[in-house]
């Protein structure tokens, strides 16, 4: 083991006689490269394997509870889904409903109240921000399971507020109407102070000379917001945007817990789709092609997102 | 196995219903049966005394009662089920389904859970929703239990192993007033009644790469013997006869009965790898029925149509 010291010595500077670059490149940085060995080790075991693997077993047919081995079958998984796979469809339809009616919804809401704290002074803000992390903090699991109870027709606290008001009570995960915006609501519930957090560190970092000449200008609240506080604030609503796009994609404790895909095929988003046909059917092969076509549709939905959103706003301005 | 005392082993004594189900395939004993569970329907004791109803037998007559005591105590609804998409649905419907002739493929595994019967089954089973809670939907196993634990429903069909929970008094309102006993069933022409409780269970197996094969097999000998069967039973049932009419048990558990009685009569869902899948595509097709997104001869036929590529996708069909 070389002391931190001797890293430095000018000895190990050079390289030996017929060394590679790179062999002596990673040799002076032994001590570093040590420290950063079990982490390494760690994503490589956890994140790049299973990747490969996948990528790999979706060429294959494997069902985990016969005794067959792997079988070729080429593109054969994603063909099946693409153009056969009738639940594929209806799971895709559903996914991107749940999207359309939860991030816009999270964003211009975590906006409002972004803009309410910008208001505020800074010592409130800080007490308020840890109430406002939990939400997002919590175990998702959690999240659903008190969202369950609060659904229940019988005795759940929505039925029971709409009873006093005289309304009559909403069978909330029951019925194919209200499913998805049921959890829909407890995933906007979810999320909604995460985002507002980001913004309003957005909009705090905002310099105040364009605000002011804005005024100046005779520029009214509503055109100071829509022609400089938004545009300033547009790259931190694209990386709040992709995050919540590419984790809402994800989701999967609320419908586990929720509904469990009902009623129906109503709330079978394609994460939860795919973990049917990977752990109840056992299609590993065919699961795993599921999870790759995830993948791509997500990266392609954040290339376009990303190209929009960066030809407006700040980065057209050439900055 | 030969060398196995038959005394402690006591094959006899478990009920043979179960043995065949659970322990084996194709006339060969694999396992040894461990925990079992059946469906069954509870009823209110109270309330069938006061208005003077007959427990029902046959399914037209659970309708009728079901009817006749909706709403007769207030806030209490006839009949209480779980709803939920999920296999809950399915195994409440397999008792319907089965006893009106239907099944879900036939011997060659083609798929016939659109059948006449399947359909009539179904429909039965819609026409039961008015006269439950109407959350009724959204229960799976723990919201109906604590439905009909709360008193909100005059009768329930469901897994025998609720009845610990009705009968805890920190969670039950109605310890002491209920009884299990069979579901009801269809009447046959020649004047019986035959039923068909969904039942479900554990058991113990080999695998085939056990290294310890004897090890393994003396230890499931001793933990489904009659020495130890009545101990574990008392958190759970299990399969011996010994077990279920030992008189301190059926004290302790008044399910015991009715249990001891739907047993021998019950019926396992399809022993297939591709149960799962079959399984999912029922409940997605139950699901869209009973809350009248599809009508039921529709959702099934679509049922039907996936059963077919799953059982074609398992080789079971050519």
């Amino acid at each position: 083991m070389v002391p931190l010291a001797l890293v430095y010595h000018s000895d190990l500077e050079k390289n030996r006689v017929g060394e590679p670059v790179f062999i002596g490149f990673l040799r002076r940085r032994r001590t570093l490269l040590l420290f950063i060995a079990p982490t390494v080790g760690v994503l490589l075991a956890i994140v790049i394997f299973p990747l490969f693997f996948s990528l790999a077993l979706s060429f294959f047919d494997w069902n985990v509870i016969q005794a067959e081995p792997w079988s070729w079958v080429g593109l054969g998984n994603y063909s099946t889904i693409l153009f056969q796979d009738p639940y594929f469809r209806t799971s895709l339809t559903v996914t991107v409903l749940y999207l359309l009616g939860t991030v816009p919804l999270q964003l211009v809401l975590g906006l409002i109240v972004a803009l309410i704290l910008n208001r505020i002074g800074q010592k409130i803000i800080n007490s308020l921000r840890t109430i406002l992390v939990i939400p997002a903090m919590m175990t998702p699991l959690i999240v659903g399971i008190i969202w369950r109870l609060m659904y229940n027709p019988d005795m759940g606290m929505l039925n029971y507020f709409l009873s006093l008001l005289h309304l009559h009570p909403i069978i909330w995960t029951g019925m194919p109407a209200t499913a998805l915006p049921s959890v829909m609501i407890a995933d906007i519930w979810e999320w909604t102070p995460f985002i507002a957090l980001i913004l309003l560190a957005g909009l705090q970092a905002i310099p105040v000379e364009p605000l002011e000449g804005a005024r100046v200008d005779g520029a009214s609240g509503w055109q100071t917001l829509r022609f400089v506080v938004l545009p300033l604030l547009s790259p931190v609503i694209l990386v709040a945007v992709l995050i919540r796009l590419m984790d809402s994609f994800k989701t999967f404790d609320l419908i586990f817990v929720l509904t469990q895909g009902g009623p129906g095929m109503r709330t079978e988003i394609l994460n939860y789709y795919t973990y049917r046909n990977g752990f109840k059917f056992f299609h590993m092969g065919y699961a795993s092609a599921l999870s790759w076509l995830l993948v791509i549709i997500l990266n392609v939905i954040s290339m376009i997102l990303g190209r929009t959103l960066r030809s407006r706003g700040l980065y057209a301005a050439g900055r | 196995m030969l060398r196995t005392d038959h005394n402690t082993l006591a094959l006899n004594d478990f009920i043979p219903a179960v043995v065949s189900e659970q322990g084996m395939w194709q006339d060969r004993i694999f396992g040894l049966p461990f925990i079992q569970a059946v469906f069954g329907l509870y009823y209110r004791t109270d309330i069938f005394k006061k208005y003077n109803v007959k427990v029902p037998q046959t399914w037209d007559e659970l309708k009728d009662t079901a009817k006749l005591l909706n709403q007769k105590e207030p806030g209490v609804y006839g009949i209480t089920f779980m709803g939920r998409r999920g296999v809950q649905l399915q195994c409440t419907y397999d008792n319907m389904l089965w006893s009106f002739g239907g099944s879900w493929f036939d011997s060659k595994f083609n798929p016939t859970i659109n059948s006449k019967a399947a359909v009539d089954a179904l429909d039965y089973f819609k026409s039961l929703i008015p006269f439950a809670p109407p959350g009724v939907l959204t229960y799976d196993w723990d919201e109906n239990a604590n439905a009909y634990a709360q008193g909100t429903a005059a009768m329930t069909i469901q897994w025998q192993n609720a009845a610990p929970t009705f009968e805890n008094p920190a969670k039950s309102k109605i310890v002491g007033k209920f009884a299990f006993t069979f579901v009801p069933g269809q009447p046959q022409s020649d004047g019986s009644v035959y039923r068909t409780p969904t039942f479900g269970g554990w058991s113990f197996q080999i695998p085939k790469d056990s290294k310890n094969k004897e090890a393994a097999w003396e230890f499931i000998v001793w933990v489904t013997s009659q020495k130890v069967d009545p101990v574990l039973a008392l958190a759970q049932p299990g399969s011996r006869f010994s077990g279920l009419l030992d008189p301190k048990e059926q004290a302790k558990h008044v399910e015991y009965k009715g249990m001891l009685e739907s047993l021998p009569i019950a019926k396992g869902r399809p022993r297939l790898g591709a149960y799962s899948e079959l399984a999912d595509a029922l409940e997605v097709a139950l699901s869209d029925a009973m809350t009248g997104a599809k009508a039921s001869k529709q959702a099934l036929d679509d049922a039907n149509t996936k059963f077919a590529f799953i059982l074609k996708k398992w080789k079971y069909l050519k």
